[in-house]
Formats: C-alpha cells, structure tokens, sequence
C-alpha cells in the first residue's frame, strides 16, 4: 500500500463566522480572510508537505475555490512547489475540475510540465468537482459529465501525442493546432486518477483502466470498488488493489488518547465542509434528473453516509467514535492505526492507496508534524506489506 | 362558459413539441415563463374566450422533449416559426411572458411581416441598464419560482404555500434547460437590441411595478427599440403578471390584439 499525505490548506480562522453564516464556501466574504494569517499558514502547510518526503510518504494536493475550507487554488501551483521541495514522492493532483476549466489544452500542458520539472512523478487526476465549485468556477452546470469526458479525452490525445499538431473538432472543444511542448515525461501518460461516489462511477473508470478514489465513507467505497472489479473482469482484466484509494482522517498518537485527540482536531475538516448555502449544494445537471427526483422524495433529511452498523452518520456533528464506524476516521496509537487499516483493507476487498488526511484545520504544526513523523515511522513500514505497490503506470494495468 | 382544451405532440426540428390549444378567434400564442407552466391557468380560460390560443412546451420544459442538440434561445424561436408553419398559421399574434417574451422578440426579429401583434410582459433577452435578471443559479429553485410574485398570497393561490414534489421535480427540469441555453450571458441576449428595430407588428410591453426577477429599466429598452411600441405598468404585482394579475393582464392583451 502506498500512503499520500493530504491537507486541504484550511483557513480554520475563518470557520467560526462560516459557521455562524451557514456557509463556509461560495458566499462567505473574504474580508474574513486575513492575508497576514494566510501567509503564514501557506507556508507552514507546504513545510509539512515537505516533512513527507524525509519520513517516506507520497504527497496528494487538491484545489477548492471561494472556500475557507481549503487555500490551495491550484494542484498545479502547489505542486510545482512541491516538485522543487521533495526529491522522491510521488506527487498526485487530485485533482483538477476539467469540466471547470475552459481550456483543457491548458491543463495537459501544465500536468505535462509538472512531470517532466518533477522526473516523472506526476499522478493525474481528473476529476469532475464538488457541485459547490460549479459557482466559482462559473462554470454550466448543464452537461457537466459529457464535458468532463470530452475534456478527459482531448487532455490525454494532447499529452500522448507525438506527431502533431491535430486539430479537435468536439462538442465543447474546438482547438485548430494542438501541439503542447513539453510533454511528459511518463509515456504515454502520467498515471490517470478519477474520484467518485457512485458505482457509475466505478464502472466508467474500469472502462478506463484508471485508478478510481473516494473519501470518507466505507459504505460508499464498498459498492464503487465492487462495481470497478467486476466491470474489469467483463472487460477481460483482473483489477489489483493499485486500482483503488481511499480517504480517511487519521490521527495517531503515541498513546490512543493522543491520537484521538488529533484525529478529532484533523476531522474539523469533514465536519465543516458539507456546511455551504443550499442553492450551491446541487446546481442543475449536476446529478442527473432520476437523482434528484429521489433526493426530493428523501426530502431535505437524506442521510449522506451510514457506519458499519448501518446508522446514519452526520457529517456535520459526529464524534471521532461515530467517525471510525463509518471508516471515515482511522485513530489511536500505531497498532491501533496500522488493525483498524488492515481490517477495512479486507473488508473492502484491497485498497492499494490511502489518502492520509493528516492536518484539517484545528491541528496545529507541532502536532501535524508529530502525526506525520509517527505514521510515517510506525505505520508506513507495514502498510507497505499489505498489499502490492502500485505499477508504474494506470494505462498499464488496462493493457 | 368552459373552455375546451385539447392537448398534442407535434414533431418538430426532429423532437416532440407539446401543445395545448383552446379558443377560437384570431391565432394567440403564449410562450411561458422559464419556470414552466401549468397546465390550465385562469389567464388562459379568458384569453380563450376571444383567440384561438396556443400554448406549447417550450423544448426540453414540461411535457415538450428535450432536444439535446438546443444550444440557444434563438433556437427555440426557429423551433416556434417551424411550428407555427406546421400549423398552417399566419399572422399568429405573440405573447410572450417573461422568459417567453425573449423567445416572442426573437420570433418579431426573424420574418418581420409575418406576425400579428406582438405583446412582451416582463420580458428577458435584453441587458438592462440598470440593475440585473435575477440569476436563478443563486438561489434555490423554490426561492427563485417565489420571486416572480408581488406577494406570498400571490404565488400560493397557484402554487399552493408548500409546492408540490412533482412541482419541484419540474422546476428543476426546467432550470436545467434554461442554463442549456442562456447561461452566460445570463438571460440576455448581446445580438437582440440591434435587431428589434427591424420588427413590424406593433408592440405592447406590460411591465408589474414590482418586478424582482427582470428590472423595469429592460422594459423601457424595449419599449423605446421597437418601433411604435407602448409601454403599461400594471400595479401590486410581481414579475409573473400572469399568475398574479391576471385580469388586468388579460383587458390589456385583448383590447390591444383585439384591435389588430
């Protein structure tokens, strides 16, 4: 198992009136944003990045817009950082919004750029974006997913292509000469990464042969991961655990009391997120029309995730205790960390990449640094045992 | 005295375009609001009264499919003309409300002699100079159907104070299609106001005097680049002149088709 060490850059200073608003995203003014501050907490976010590469861990980055949840506007800024910084991680992108963005030409030149600056590091995602980034990206939410694929395939023609310039004629997209310089450096690609929540989801990334991630829910992961394999094994191909990743917050403590209480810290991250004004929570299009009719028949209590027992878990309220029943938290001491990961390993049938969500907010340097060090030296060794590390390339394992 | 509806599917630009039609008199089409319409409104009974009225579906909204190849407004309004010729009318007189009165324009812009009257209430399609159409993207869809009333009685005498899953279902279709084609810019058109001035049926423009979803400012756009047109206020209402006040809206609509 590989581990990615992951933190959304929060500007934790800015929850409480977020809170008090009912929205830390899309509307929250940033005047509540202090540059002074934020100056500050971006460059101790990219050290801690940075502590990854000494103690063995890979590095995940992610972009959210208009947001206090998450100061990192851009994977390629921050990774560009970070490529410079780090001299053996592997740097994933997970990932950038295509169907936000209104130039994928734009996207496949600088991904390109990152793997050739990086050696060959880059992991690419591409990734369709939580419904609140439709607003600030201004972009339609009205045919999101075919502009998506038109997107995915049009940055993966730019990047695999070698004897161009071609032209691209699509629905969205219309370019007369793309020939991006550089290109990268891991042929024909980088490896492709994808996130998800659905079992459709699943299966459209089997159909890609594309490493597919979710986050913070077992009882979501399960059925997605389960859709993926068997839809591989119709296609002819077996789908090994370097297929799929998994986000959890994680907390660990030299004793279980330690790593409760940084756990608890880190998930002020999942406990703020879903708090957004509503008319930014489902614009139209984004689900498909079946989806939200059923979401209307639910009415406004639909829970979002269940635990292991099958009680509706609260994203928004819950306990570091109600978080680790739904796996959305994994907390304790190393042995604690390393049994509640292998036994979610086998009850979701191989996972071969966990997202380590080590800083979420409230957690301070000193313990984010601490939580890095001790997982990286108590947990990482063994997790390495597993389950196989990933091949070098998600194209590979399709072929 | 009842009116009798009938309701069909036509095939045109290649989907089925829903069409209700009720009346007998000169031909009145009534091209609805982007939160759709229902089925049978008061507003229709009277105007049936003294026109043969048409009321179809916009594409993609309520019971009319979803052309997926509809990329814009003007399209639609070619849709209409191709309709209207299916039909075999001439000289049909447009009434436009709202959302539809973008459509209406665009149809007026399009064969110039081959229209009626033409009658714009709290139209969308043109930027107004001041102040902005209420971007439905911003708000939730219940807030945003709220807003075309003057008054909270207002909406729920159609409505009903909590709307209905069904209703809410359809909104959402709606709102998808209207981002389908008139996303940015948001509800106008850039093309429109330089062509209005080519348009030959005389013009009414109904504005309510409270109107939250497009601003009065748009009407007096309207009013002053279509040639001849005319300019009435209608008092305590909102933008949905036609849920809200419809009497007034319909003595107004009729003397000034009726004097074609």
């Amino acid at each position: 198992m590989r581990v990615w060490y992951f933190s959304e850059m929060a500007y934790h200073p800015a929850w409480e009136e977020g809170l008090s608003r009912g929205s830390l995203r899309v509307v929250l003014p940033n005047r509540n944003f202090d540059p002074q501050v934020g100056h500050g907490l971006l460059n101790r976010y990219l050290d801690e990045f940075g502590l990854c590469d000494e103690v063995g861990l890979d590095i995940m980055v992610n972009e959210h817009h208009s947001t206090a949840t998450c100061l990192t506007v851009s994977v390629s800024m921050a990774l560009a950082i970070l490529a410079r910084e780090t001299r053996k991680a592997r740097l994933l992108s997970l990932g950038t919004p295509i169907a936000n963005r209104p130039d994928p030409v734009r996207v496949a030149e600088e991904m390109a750029w990152l793997d050739v600056l990086s050696g060959g590091r880059l992991e690419m995602g591409l990734v369709k974006g939580a419904p609140y980034e439709i607003a600030p990206a201004n972009s339609n939410p009205a045919r999101l997913m075919r502009r998506y694929w038109e997107a995915h395939d049009l940055i993966l023609k730019a990047m695999s292509t070698t004897d161009g310039p071609f032209n691209w004629e699509g629905e969205f997209f219309h370019y007369r000469n793309v020939n991006i310089w550089p290109r990268p450096l891991q042929q024909p690609t980088p490896p492709v990464w994808m996130t998800g929540l659905s079992v459709e989801t699943g299966r459209m990334a089997a159909e890609r042969g594309h490493v597919i991630g979710t986050l913070l829910s077992g009882a979501i992961a399960k059925p997605m991961f389960d859709a993926y394999r068997k839809r591989a094994q119709e296609l002819g191909w077996t789908a090994g655990p370097d297929r799929f990743a998994y986000a959890a917050v994680v907390g660990v403590g030299e004793t279980r009391e330690e790593g409760y209480r940084r756990a608890d810290l880190a998930a002020g991250y999942v406990r703020t997120a879903p708090v957004v004004y509503e008319p930014f929570t489902n614009p139209p299009g984004y689900n498909s029309v079946g989806a939200n009719v059923a979401m209307l028949k639910a009415g406004p209590k639909g829970g979002f995730v269940v635990d292991r027992h099958g009680n509706p878990v609260d994203h928004r309220t819950a306990t570091v205790e109600q978080f680790m029943a739904a796996d959305t938290v994994f907390a304790g001491t190393p042995d604690d960390v390393y049994n509640q990961i292998r036994a979610f390993n086998e009850r979701i049938g191989g996972f071969g990449h966990l997202l380590f969500f080590g800083q979420g907010g409230f957690l301070d340097h000193k313990d984010t640094v601490a939580n890095i060090t001790l997982f990286g030296r108590e947990v990482m060794p063994r997790l390495r045992e597993l389950s196989p590390a990933p091949g070098t390339s998600a194209t590979a394992a399709a072929e | 005295m009842a009116v009798a509806w009938s309701d069909k599917q036509l095939d045109v630009a290649g989907g089925k375009l829903h069409l209700s039609r009720g009346g007998s008199g000169k031909p009145l089409m009534v091209l609805h609001h982007d939160i759709g319409t229902l089925d049978r409104l008061p507003f229709y009974d009277v105007l049936a009264q003294r026109f043969d009225v048409l009321v179809p579906h916009h594409p993609g909204y309520g019971r009319s499919e979803r052309p997926q190849w509809l990329r814009s407004v003007r399209d639609v309004a070619v849709m209409y003309r191709a309709l209207l010729a299916e039909l075999g009318i001439a000289q049909a007189s447009l009434l436009g409300l709202g959302f539809g009165g973008w459509i209406a324009a665009e149809m007026a812009t399009m064969a110039p002699r081959d229209l009626g009257r033409l009658v714009l209430v709290g139209a969308m399609g043109v930027k107004p100079p001041e102040g902005d159409i209420l971007d439905q993207a911003l708000l939730s869809y219940i807030d945003y159907a709220k807003s075309g009333f003057h008054s909270a009685e207002g909406f729920a005498a159609v409505y009903g104070a909590e709307p209905s899953t069904d209703q809410l279902e359809q909104w959402d279709i709606c709102r998808e299609m209207s981002f389908r084609i008139a996303w940015k810019p948001y509800m106008y058109s850039q093309t429109l106001p330089h062509l209005l001035g080519g348009v030959r049926a005389p013009t009414l423009v109904v504005w309510g005097d409270d109107d939250k979803v497009v601003p009065l400012s748009a009407g007096r756009v309207y009013a002053a680049a279509l040639p001849g047109a005319h300019l009435e206020i209608v008092k305590a209402c909102g933008h949905c002149v036609d849920m809200e006040q419809p009497e007034a809206l319909a003595k107004l609509v009729t003397s000034f088709v009726d004097a074609a």
